[in-house]
């Protein structure tokens, strides 16, 4: 029996940037600090190593204030650690693993799969390997790589690492991707135990032998994300069982949610999903807004949401997002305009354009701090904090 | 607010002065400089704004100087329906004191009297700030400060009281509530992000553009180096493909260079055994040819010997022939000689007959000749004697002549004396040359003649004194004739010319004389020969004849004439000429025969030569040979021939031409290629170190992050853009229509200003104002000009007309003590002319009936104000 421990795509030195300097320093620092998670997770559960399915690195050549840290992280942790160079982190001439200070600052129980090819952990215990060399996937692919493996004699065990989208993941556009078909054949021939995976950053099994999986990422990297921030502790028996079992190790939250909006009580329920989140500080939180508000619906939306920019890691707004805003009469009633002002408001209202929506905006926000004013003269309650944008 | 008096009491230097005002028209306060009028404004002031408890340098300034009291002040004011007395002191004994007297009394002090004025002031609404801004006061400093406009005209705009008043007249309301707010914010909101003037980016939103540049350089600058790092990593790739291409091209080029090399070796090899084979063969060609010349000379050696026997027996009869002929030429000679010797004598023979011709007529002529030379001789002789030449002759004949007449003269005037002898008287004339020849004598008297009768008579005839001159000239002419005719050997006159004849006969026969001599010996005589000469040719010619006869031989017989000789002479030439042809013609035969053996002897000595020739070359030939290796066999001839050809056939295959290209062409390749390898080395060496030094940066994550950054900033641009955009947006918006409503609003303002400019400046004045109802241009009789530019005198004008129409605006008709304020003009309108000021006087007169005006003026006579209430400080 082996037990190991699976994770992928890293991508340290990787960069949001909806993140401030500061939401993206604190981020590359929860990601490397995952390292340490995972080592702490693998050696608690009691696994004999740690395979990273690729893209450890971000980029090729990565800095190396990027590097240098995370070869310490992965040089403390208590046991061996392959790493698979990916699409991100390709073997180059002029990568990070053909640097001139990698080969130094690498510490000895960290293995660079830099060949395709059968791997030896133990006796018994065998990595197969295809590790990418370019931006294109390699010509020994994973799939290619286990269809040609010698058939495994009783009592060893070869655990397929490979780098890549499958052919089964239909949003999946890559080039040239990995055919389940025939990892599947390779399993049932048992030419390989386990297809350890690495590129989708959400947790996904692949097929339908159990047998292949996508760790995702250890902390997430995309809202869209499904299931990131884990760590898949496998078991294998040679020619038996296989149980795969994932343990949380992220400790960031990338979330998003798609509003439809019309009326006060959607404003709320926006204000109220982003309240929710209990580490905002260490949350990427994307509301997609649709449907339509009044001015100023709008403006208090907006106002919450500008208020807990300073609050969350970020609060990026989506392309995918189609809010129109509607100049209502309801919205100027109370201001109580008479003279050259209405007259303004009659024009602004009437050009029915983003420029002219967005100033009478900033109109009602002026009229209302007024509005405000007199309220705080008169002991009501002001909103002068809400309306600093 | 209505001001009814005003005391000051131990303020500056005033002890105590109670100044009284009109309840309703302009008062005037007339006082000197420096007696207080300013001080009155200024006591107004402190009275109204500062707590007796302050301790301010202008309070303390207001203290007498030299006396330690405390300055009070106190006045009585009426305002929105109340009348107050109102009193404070300050310093000394500081105290606040107010009297409401109506509509209800009060009394308070200290700082409840303080807050309850003003707590009153505002109830009223009075504006202070206005009351300050209405005022003229010679020194803008001191009427409190900066809130004073520096060009004079007061500062109402925003002023509740100037607002209202117009709000009262104008449709629309602006400058108060809750628009004239918004559009402050508006206007604030818009100062964010644009300059007020050019409305250009500025703050936070020019700082959002200004990072949006540098975050886009930024990414620019990444995105070069990154690619700078992929074109490093890209030639790497290539240089490394290159240089393992470039090993095996060397390798590839180095085995053809040493076939090449090894093909020339072979070549130089087999150009060896060629030249050896020829060598061998033209040796043997050599000994062929040096056999084939001994034999040849052989032959010829016996030619010549054959040749030259024959040449010698033709020389023996060619010598004899020529003998012959020699001899015959001897022969031929002699008879010439012989004849020539003939022909000379027989010339001779003519030529002595020649000279006995020549010398016979010689002779003659010579005898002619003589006879005429003595002719000459003769007449030279007569002439000699005879001198009488013509010249002689004519000197005679003119003497004779001169005579003559002096004779004729003398006798012509002489008297004549004829004496006739009477009977045979005796009669005899003395002296002279009469005679008496008869009986009668005539004659002249011209000499004292003496008729002697003798004894009878004698008669003595004398000549007059002109008588006897002429008898002298007479005698002189005479004598002169006499010399001549004795000179000249003549008796007279009549042998002279007789003489002379004879000399020109004389003459004449010389000249025939010479004549004939001439002629006799002209045919023989050359120029300058003398007769002489001619005697010595004749002879000289006697002489030849002679030695000729008497040397000539017997034989032959001497010609007897000349005729003979010649006849003799051309004989003999004839003979001669013959044998001379023929001697010519032996001549040349015997040379032509004298060329023959010439001619064969030299055939002989080069026959000689050649046979020598023929020996040497023998000799030669011999040596040669001798030196030669031996002749070679046939078959060795036919071995060399085939290794020749097979050379040959070796060397063409070889094709040196294309085989020395070829090397040529390969010989520096392999330099060269290690020369690229070496320089591909050296540029991969440099890429490595840049590509770590690319590598280390992370050229990916640092376009990451300048993307990053770049997208951050973009958002914050486009964001702070919107807001931007949407700030200028309502902020112009508003400020359009506030524009257009501020037209109307101030327009009541802005005609009660025209109404009263048009008093003062003409009819037709138009006046502008500016947002902040302030006077902006002023137009008269179609000039326009800004208020800055006005002068002096209208700037103050219009400034106060300013002030006169917003006083009356914000006092409603006939409630003055409402809400009005009072008009306080201290010395104004120092730049005015008489005319202008007496206009003033009637706008000031007619707004005193709603406005308390108070003038304090040193100069009350400029205002003529009739109704105007006069004091005096």
């Amino acid at each position: 029996m082996v037990r190991f421990a699976h994770t992928a795509d890293w991508q340290l030195g990787m960069t949001r940037h909806y993140l401030s300097p500061g939401a993206q320093g604190r981020y590359d620092q929860a990601r490397l600090e995952a390292i340490g998670a995972v080592g702490r997770v693998a050696q608690r559960e009691g696994c004999e190593f740690i395979v990273v399915c690729g893209d450890v690195f971000e980029h090729v050549q990565v800095a190396r204030k990027t590097a240098l840290p995370a070869l310490r992280a992965l040089g403390a942790l208590p046991l061996p650690v392959y790493l698979l160079p990916g699409n991100h982190d390709h073997l180059s001439s002029a990568g990070i693993f053909a640097s001139h200070w990698f080969g130094p600052q690498r510490p000895a129980n960290v293995h660079v799969l830099d060949a395709p090819g059968p791997v030896e952990v133990r006796p018994g215990v065998e990595l197969l390997a295809a590790p990418w060399n370019g931006k294109q996937p390699p010509a020994d692919q994973i799939d290619r790589l286990a269809a040609r493996a010698e058939p495994l004699g009783p009592g060893a065990v070869r655990i397929a690492v490979g780098h890549g989208g499958v052919d089964t993941e239909a949003s999946k556009m890559a080039e040239d991707p990995i055919e389940v078909a025939m990892l599947e054949a390779a399993l049932t021939e048992r030419r390989i135990d386990f297809v350890a995976l690495g590129d989708r950053h959400s947790r996904t099994q692949v097929g339908t032998t159990r047998r292949i999986w996508y760790s995702g990422s250890p902390e997430p990297t995309a809202t869209r994300e499904v299931g990131p921030g884990q760590l898949l502790v496998v078991d294998l028996e040679p020619g038996g069982a296989v149980e795969v079992t994932a343990h949380q190790i992220a400790t960031w939250v990338f979330a998003e949610q798609i509003f439809t909006l019309r009326g006060v009580d959607s404003v709320d329920e926006v204000i109220g999903w982003l309240d929710a989140f209990d580490e905002p500080a260490r949350t990427v939180a994307k509301p997609i807004l649709h449907g339509e508000l009044t001015l100023a619906e709008h403006a208090r939306l907006m106002d919450a949401i500008d208020l807990r920019r300073d609050l969350f890691a970020a609060i990026p707004s989506s392309g995918r997002s189609d809010l129109r805003t509607r100049s209502d009469d309801g919205d100027f009633a109370d201001l109580d305009l008479t003279g050259f002002a209405a007259q303004a408001l009659d024009e602004l209202r009437g050009m029915d354009s983003g420029e002219a929506r967005d100033a009478l905006g900033l109109l009602l926000r002026l009229a209302g701090a007024d509005t405000d004013e007199r309220a705080v003269h008169g002991g009501g309650h002001g909103r002068e904090g809400v309306a600093a944008r | 607010m209505r001001l009814h008096r005003i005391t000051l009491t131990d303020y500056r230097g005033v002890r105590n002065r109670t100044v009284e005002f009109a309840d309703s028209g302009v008062t005037i306060v007339a006082g000197p400089n420096e007696i207080g009028k300013t001080s009155l404004v200024e006591a107004l002031d402190l009275l109204v704004e500062e707590k007796s408890s302050a301790v301010k340098k202008e309070i303390k300034a207001a203290q007498p100087v030299g006396r330690d009291v405390g300055p009070s002040v106190e006045a009585e004011l009426s305002f929105g329906g109340y009348r107050v007395v109102y009193r404070k002191r300050w310093l000394r004994g500081h105290l606040t004191e107010l009297r409401v007297l109506s509509p209800r009394q009060e009394q308070l002090s200290g700082e409840s009297a303080h807050e309850r004025f003003a707590a009153l002031l505002h109830e009223a609404g009075i504006d202070l700030f206005l009351w300050r801004q209405l005022r003229i006061s010679q020194d803008w400093q001191r009427v409190r400060g900066a809130e004073q406009r520096t060009d004079g005209q007061p500062s109402i705009a925003g002023r509740a009281a100037v607002s209202g008043a117009l709000q009262e007249r104008s449709a629309q309301a602006v400058r108060t509530g809750p628009e004239e707010a918004l559009f402050e914010r508006a206007r604030q909101e818009y100062d964010l992000y644009y300059t007020p003037k050019r409305g250009e980016p500025r703050g936070e939103y020019a700082q959002a553009r200004t990072a949006l540049d540098e975050a886009n350089r930024r990414v620019e600058a990444a995105k070069q180096t990154l690619a700078d790092a992929e074109g490093a990593v890209s030639e790497q790739t290539r240089l490394r493909r290159e240089l393992h291409e470039a090993a095996a091209e060397l390798a590839e080029t180095r085995a053809d260079l040493a076939a090449l090399e090894e093909q020339n070796t072979e070549l130089a090899q087999v150009r060896e055994r060629l030249r050896t084979a020829e060598a061998a063969l033209a040796l043997a060609g050599q000994v062929e040819a040096a056999t084939a010349d001994l034999e040849r000379l052989a032959e010829r050696a016996f030619d010549l010997d054959t040749d030259i026997a024959a040449k010698r027996q033709d020389l023996v009869a060619a010598q004899t022939v020529r003998d012959q002929a020699r001899q015959k030429v001897t022969q031929a000679q002699a008879e010439s000689e012989r004849l020539r010797a003939a022909v000379r004598l027989a010339g001779e023979d003519v030529r002595r007959h020649r000279d006995r011709q020549a010398a016979d007529r010689l002779a003659a002529q010579l005898d002619r000749a003589q006879d005429a030379v003595d002719r000459i001789r003769a007449a030279d002789m007569l002439l000699a004697a005879n001198c009488v030449t013509e010249d002689v002759l004519d000197g005679i004949e003119a003497a004779h002549k001169q005579w003559d007449k002096a004779s004729a003269l003398l006798h012509a005037n002489a008297a004549t004396v004829d004496v006739q002898r009477l009977g045979d008287a005796e009669l005899t004339i003395e002296n002279g040359s009469v005679g008496l020849s008869g009986s009668t004598a005539s004659f002249a008297a011209v000499e004292a003649i003496t008729v002697v009768a003798p004894g009878v008579v004698r008669v003595t005839v004398t000549p007059g004194a002109g008588e006897r001159q002429r008898r002298e000239k007479e005698r002189t002419t005479r004598e002169n004739y006499r010399e001549l005719c004795a000179a000249a050997d003549v008796p007279d006159l009549a042998a002279a010319k007789d003489a002379q004849r004879r000399r020109r006969e004389s003459k004449e026969e010389r000249r025939a004389a010479v004549q004939e001599r001439d002629a006799a010996v002209a045919d023989v005589a050359q120029d300058g020969e003398e007769l002489s000469d001619l005697h010595e040719q004749l002879r000289a010619l006697r002489g030849r004849i002679a030695a000729h006869d008497s040397g000539r031989p017997a034989e032959p017989p001497a010609p007897a004439t000349l005729e003979a000789a010649q006849t003799a002479e051309t004989d003999l030439r004839d003979a001669l000429e013959a044998a001379e042809a023929s001697l010519r013609l032996a001549t040349t035969e015997a040379a032509h025969d004298e060329e023959r053996v010439v001619q064969l002897n030299t055939s002989i000595v080069l026959l000689q030569r050649a046979v020598d020739d023929a020996a040497a070359d023998t000799g030669h030939a011999k040596n040669r040979l001798k030196e030669l290796p031996a002749a070679r066999t046939e078959s060795e001839l036919i071995a060399l021939r085939a290794e020749q050809q097979q050379a040959a056939a070796r060397i063409d295959q070889l094709n040196p031409d294309r085989l020395q290209l070829r090397l040529d062409n390969v010989r520096p390749l392999p330099a060269h290629l290690e020369e690229q390898q070496v320089e591909r080395r050296e540029r991969l060496a440099t890429l490595a170190e840049r590509i770590a030094t690319l590598s280390d940066s992370g050229p990916e994550e640092s376009l990451d992050d300048a993307l990053a950054h770049q997208a951050r900033v973009q958002r914050t641009y486009e964001q702070m853009h919107r807001d931007a955009t949407a700030a200028k947006l309502l902020y112009e918006t508003l400020d359009r229509y506030r524009s257009r409503a501020w037209l109307r609003y101030a327009e009541p303002f802005r005609a009660l200003v025209e109404k009263y400019a048009a008093l003062v400046f003409g009819a037709g004045t138009t006046i502008e104002v500016s947002e902040d109802l302030t006077i902006s241009k002023k137009t008269s009789a179609g000039s326009t000009v800004a208020f800055d530019q006005l002068s002096a005198g209208a700037r103050e004008q219009l400034a106060l007309l300013g002030r006169i129409a917003c006083a009356e605006l914000i006092t409603p008709p006939g409630a003055q003590d409402v809400g009005g304020v009072p008009l306080i003009l201290d010395d104004a309108l120092g730049h005015t002319d008489r005319g202008r000021l007496d206009q003033l006087a009637a706008i000031l007169d007619r707004a005193g009936s709603r406005v308390q005006i108070i003038l304090l003026t040193h100069a009350p006579e400029r205002f003529r104000i009739g109704t105007a209430h006069r004091q005096n400080l």
